[in-house]
């Protein structure tokens, strides 16, 4: 009988001890364990970084190229090749592609570009430009609209504006996205979506 | 048959579970404390306010963030008069935030200028161009130190002349 004593000493003291490590990591809010500041930090980073991208892609014009550059003979977006979104080679005439790739690219940091457009029913219908993979659960996302007007055209693979109009492509089915306000000026709303995430 | 059953056994058994655990509980308690005495936390939010502020205002219009206007940013790091640009020179860069004495500051704009995938400082030759050499070097405050791990940095990408460049700050 004494002797069992000892083992069930030794136990419960170890179990007071762990009880107080317990109780310990539920009171506090931050451990090394949860999602600390410092990732905060890096995401806000990331999230800042793609805003400053979009704003700068906005402001020489890139932007407005990205969601047009657009291969209506093959219905896809130029040189892309076995799948219908861009991997790892954006085309040089892509400027919004390359500014990505700069920024981002040589930093280990993934990103996906998507568009998201509008269907006449009002729905949004989300289409990939470049794809990386699936983001994980720390990927931040920055947005722009863009409205596409019905007489903006499309562009060629060098990125020189063609006469082909989105409002013509679209009445031949060839484009990827519908007018999505048929009765007035403009096309359509779409929203250049960046997400960004640490590999 | 006595009645004290094999005491050595279970006094070695009790005793050595106990042990690990208090060496475990040792080892443990430190690390989860560690986030609260780590002073760089205080510098990751003012290293990004910084930086928003520089993006987002300062060197630029509130309109446009992410902007940057070339003549305010070539009055900023050249040190010259600001005219209505949002900021004064002629004073440290850490009191044109209100940073406190112990805080210190280094902001540059880089870009790779050259295609070797390493970023240079940017120049600008006085009338809000950018060139490759011979300009004022897009730098301001002291020389972060290399001797120790605490330096914080904020990145943003911004536009100036035509280019997208990175507006880097470090803090210490």
């Amino acid at each position: 009988m004494r002797a069992q004593a000892h083992t069930l000493e030794g136990i419960i003291a170890s179990f007071l001890l762990i009880t107080g490590l317990v109780f310990a990591l539920q009171a506090t809010a931050v451990t090394p364990l949860s999602a600390s500041t410092s990732s905060q930090h890096i995401e806000n980073q990331e999230r800042a970084i793609a805003t400053g991208v979009l704003a700068s892609a906005l402001e020489n014009e890139s932007l407005h190229v990205t969601p047009v550059y657009w291969d209506t003979a093959n219905y896809r977006f130029y040189d892309t090749t076995s799948r219908p979104y861009y991997v790892d080679n954006v085309p040089s005439a892509l400027t919004f592609g390359n500014m990505l790739e700069r920024t981002f690219g040589d930093s280990g940091i993934a990103y996906n570009v998507n568009i998201v457009h509008l269907t006449a029913s009002g729905d949004e219908r989300t289409r990939q430009l470049i794809y990386r993979g699936v983001p994980s659960d720390n990927a931040v996302t920055a947005t722009r609209l863009m409205t596409i007007y019905d007489d903006d055209v499309l562009y060629d693979v060098d990125g020189n504006p063609t006469a082909y109009t989105v409002t013509q492509a679209a009445n031949n089915g060839e484009f990827y996205m519908t007018d999505a306000a048929p009765n007035s000026a403009v096309f359509n709303v779409v929203k250049i979506e960046v997400v960004v995430w640490r590999m | 048959m006595t009645e004290r059953a094999q005491t050595s056994m279970d006094f070695l058994v009790g005793m050595s579970m106990f042990l690990i655990i208090v060496i475990f509980v040792l080892s443990f308690v430190p690390g989860l404390i560690e986030p609260f005495n780590d002073s760089v936390q205080e510098d990751t939010v003012t290293v990004d306010r910084v930086a928003t502020q520089l993006s987002k205002g300062m060197l630029g219009s509130t309109d446009e963030p992410f902007i940057l206007d070339a003549q305010c940013t070539e009055a900023f790091f050249g040190d010259t008069d600001p005219g209505d640009c949002n900021f004064d020179t002629g004073t440290p860069v850490e009191d044109r935030f209100g940073l406190s004495s112990t805080q210190q500051l280094n902001v540059t704009i880089e870009r790779d200028t050259d295609g070797d995938g390493d970023r240079e400082i940017v120049q600008m030759d006085g009338a809000g161009n950018i060139v490759d050499s011979g300009g004022i070097l897009l730098r301001e405050g002291r020389n972060p130190p290399t001797s120790t791990g605490s330096v914080v940095v904020a990145r943003r990408v911004v536009y100036l002349d035509g280019h997208d460049v990175s507006l880097i700050v470090r803090m210490w």
